[in-house]
């Protein structure tokens, strides 16, 4: 397994310089001055020349790559161009709630969303079988900001349980809950309507498989089969699917961040592209290809836990 | 935290920006209207506009007590007063800040204000409490520029130095609230400085939370969660907030005026004839009606109304169809033309040019529109790409700034000098320029005028209306000043806010 690892870290760096580079030349292709962003529309086109000759911009784009890659090699990701604060700082503080954010939303998608997925295939073709798939359906289609604010107008709003906006002051269990129970909820849903179809599916096929069959016309309990035999054979497309996912919410959780008033990733990056803050966009994509490779890695292994037919080599 | 936070606000105020996270926050640096709202609270000028107004009518002293100027306008002396604190450790404020934080203002390494600064000469302390501004030209208006606004700003010397890079985000001022924590994309927290000049703030401390959802903030406002709120500048944001009990709403100048401006270089607009046809096209007061009559005011003139030298007594382009066609059939366009416009996806901008688009249509100018992304917007019409450019801004509120950034020949995009002037107009260089280092005032205003004709009589560009700010706050919060006004865009919190109980 370890040459396995190794070998899959490999990738990854390769991945890791590819996605920089790419990043690196697209948003300096992108319309659009950074220094014309900071220093506002009020500034004559001397000072904005006189600031991108501070930051840098005006050397050749081969130069500024070159020193960007060793920053990057070195641990130096720079300074935000706007805000000028360091870029690594910028991402670690907001890290851990988008981490929070995405791992509870997937705790709760997973806790609703594989017992729901698996209830659907058992009693397919009936009432509860189309309860769930309607709800799943309803789930994946409703949009991400549309279910928040009726959230916030229902549970923030007219029961008062649940704050509008995350304060940032909670320093004790209760209020970090708080003030993550409604974003997660929001996520965790959409999550559990994606997990429920794919659990489904997966759990269907297995029935359909011999040794199910076998085992009923054996007399085993049903239950027990299902828990026994087909459970842990139809997990593996619904660990495929939640790595893949979780890649993605890292990124596209920006709404829920927005809506709910949370700090996070999301709302950095989208926030670097409007300003063309090149730098933070860089910071956050080494970050971006970090996550997804280790998610995936981490994927990958997880089915070796699985399934013990699964070799790594 | 609804409740608790409620319980709290009694010396906790809360306030709601439309903003995902802070900028710069240092005062020479942020042109951002977050930023400057926030710092607003924390800085002193040497003079400043009396709270709650926005006017330079309304100058007062601030940090200096008194001040006099030489006969010719150029040399300026200031006395400052004593005992004024920095916030911290960085001790007293004197001469000597006063003079690096001017020097610093005028340094266009260190300011994204140093235009401004451009006829200091040089400024020096002749005492621990007094400073002298010795100018290369007379500025009639230089007590404006020496404001809480922009590099108005006094900040203290020690405290930049020791700071260094560090100062945008540890902001040090003199202000009556000081600057005691950020936490990214969430809030700034400043807290009452007890040894202000002007007495200890009543409110002990102010969370300014960046909340970029218009919905979130609105929610936020109405559970009570925030006290103060930036206002959506449009008349159904103002009827929905009010129905909220216990709220108060301020509609607040300077306005940021949206003008549409005529690429003078480009054909057809290069001839004059089809310039009025735009001018006769628009119909403002349909403009007024769909922004909000609440909210908005017809423009007339290049100038916004309410600024230092702004006049009525120019030529006025009422809304006339059946004009705009004839004036386009003089010039040869019968069967009318197609002008063509980039323009940014910014909602609120985006609106009121597709309502202009209308308008237009009515007079046979068709309007084709290309949208782009703000920041690619800001960068392509400065590339003198637009044919139209709608531009919506504030600024200073004397006539000279917007003049001199939209309309003198010296700001044509596209040169060295550039800032604004998108149409190339260059018909009143000589007006602007004069009243600029005019220091007798009614000579002053009749150049700016004059200015306003001109420019008004080529149809350079043709103004639309005034946006004015937006705010409110739950009633229980007292400013202590009657709000007409504020040039950093967000209402004035000073040492005489409090919460009624």
């Amino acid at each position: 397994m370890s040459s396995f690892v190794i070998r899959r870290l490999g990738f990854a760096i390769v991945t890791l310089f590819a996605v920089l580079t790419l990043v690196f030349f697209i948003v300096r292709i992108l319309p659009g001055d950074p220094a014309m962003v900071i220093l506002g529309d009020q500034a004559s086109m001397e000072a904005i020349d006189a600031l991108r000759a501070r930051l840098g911009l005006d050397r050749p784009l081969i130069v500024q790559y070159s020193d960007f890659m060793v920053g990057v090699l070195s641990g130096d990701w720079g300074t935000s161009l706007v805000s000028g604060r360091p870029v690594i700082a910028e991402i670690l503080k907001v890290l851990p709630a988008t981490i929070e954010l995405t791992l509870v939303s997937l705790l709760l998608g997973a806790l609703i969303g594989i017992p729901l997925g698996i209830w659907s295939a058992v009693k397919r073709n009936r009432l509860p079988d189309y309860f769930t798939r309607l709800s799943s359906l309803i789930g994946l289609s409703f949009p991400a900001f549309v279910s928040a604010i009726l959230l916030l107008l229902v549970f923030a709003i007219q029961l008062r349980w649940f704050p509008v906006i995350s304060s940032g002051q909670g320093t004790n269990l209760v209020d970090r809950l708080r003030d993550l129970a409604l974003p997660a909820i929001n996520l965790g849903l959409i999550m559990a309507a994606y997990i429920t179809r794919v659990a489904r599916s997966s759990m269907l096929e297995v029935l359909s498989q011999d040794y199910v069959r076998t085992a009923r016309a054996k007399g085993i309990i049903f239950s027990q089969i299902i828990w026994r035999h087909c459970l842990l054979n139809s997990m593996i497309p619904v660990v495929t699917v939640v790595g893949l996912y979780l890649g993605i919410l890292i990124g596209n959780s920006v709404l829920t961040e927005i809506v709910f008033n949370r700090p996070g990733l999301g709302k950095l990056i989208v926030g670097a592209l409007n300003q063309r803050d090149y730098t933070m966009l860089q910071g956050m994509m080494v970050i971006y290809t970090l996550i997804v490779v280790v998610v995936n890695l981490l994927t990958d292994l997880t089915y070796g836990l699985i399934d013990p037919r699964v070799k790594y080599k | 935290m609804g409740l608790s936070m409620a319980n709290a606000a009694q010396t906790t105020l809360n306030v709601g920006m439309g903003s995902a996270d802070a900028g710069k926050l240092d005062p020479h640096l942020a042109t951002t209207t977050p930023d400057k709202g926030l710092l607003h609270w924390m800085y002193n000028g040497l003079v400043r506009i009396k709270p709650g107004q926005a006017s330079p009518q309304f100058i007062e002293p601030d940090l200096a007590e008194s001040w006099t100027s030489s006969a010719d306008g150029l040399t300026w002396t200031f006395k400052l007063r004593r005992g004024v604190q920095c916030h911290g450790k960085y001790g007293e404020f004197d001469a000597e800040d006063a003079v690096f934080s001017i020097q610093r203002a005028a340094n266009k390494e260190k300011s994204s204000f140093a235009k401004d600064f451009g006829a200091v000469g040089s400024v020096e302390a002749t005492g621990s409490y007094e400073v002298k501004i010795t100018l290369t030209e007379p500025v009639p208006s230089l007590l404006g520029l020496l404001v809480p606004y922009h590099g108005g700003n006094m900040v203290c010397k020690d405290a930049v130095e020791e700071l260094g890079e560090d100062y945008q985000r540890s902001p040090i001022g003199t202000g009556p609230f000081m600057f005691a924590e950020y936490q990214p994309q969430q809030y700034v927290k400043l807290v009452a400085n007890k040894d202000y000049f002007r007495g200890a703030p009543k409110i002990k401390e102010i969370y300014y939370r960046y909340i970029p959802s218009d919905a979130s903030r609105d929610l936020a406002f109405q559970s009570g969660e925030i006290d103060l709120i930036y206002g959506k500048q449009d008349q159904t944001w103002v009827d929905r907030i009010k129905k909220i009990p216990n709220t108060e709403v301020v509609v607040m100048e300077p306005g940021e005026m949206s003008v549409i401006h005529l690429n003078m270089t480009m054909p057809p607009l290069d001839n004059p004839l089809v310039r009025q046809a735009v001018a006769h096209a628009i119909d403002r007061d349909l403009m007024v009606q769909f922004k909000g009559p609440g909210v908005t005011r017809k423009s007339v003139s290049v100038v916004p109304e309410g600024y230092l030298g702004y006049t009525s007594d120019i030529t006025k382009y009422p809304h006339d169809p059946a004009k705009a066609k004839a004036l386009l059939a003089e010039a040869g366009f019968p069967n009318g033309v197609t002008l063509k416009t980039i323009h940014t996806t910014l909602s609120g901008m985006l609106s009121t040019m597709e309502a202009v688009q209308a308008t237009l249509k009515k007079s046979g100018i068709n309007l084709e529109i290309t949208t782009v992304e703000h920041a690619t917007f800001h960068a392509q019409i400065r590339k003198d790409l637009s044919q139209v450019v709608h531009y919506s801004a504030a600024r200073f509120p004397i006539a000279d700034v917007y003049l001199t950034q939209f309309f003198d020949s010296a700001s044509i995009v596209g040169t060295p000098t550039a800032v604004t002037n998108f149409s190339h107009c260059n018909v009143a260089d000589s007006e602007i320029r004069a009243a600029r280092v005019e220091s007798d005032s009614t000579k002053q205003l009749a150049l700016w005028k004059t200015a306003q004709q001109k420019i008004m009589d080529t149809v350079c560009a043709v103004p639309i209306f005034q946006n004015l700010q937006l705010w409110a706050w739950n009633s229980s919060l007292d400013l202590g000043v009657d709000v007409k006004g504020s040039l950093n865009l967000s209402p004035p919190v000073t040492e005489k806010a409090y919460f009624k109980n």
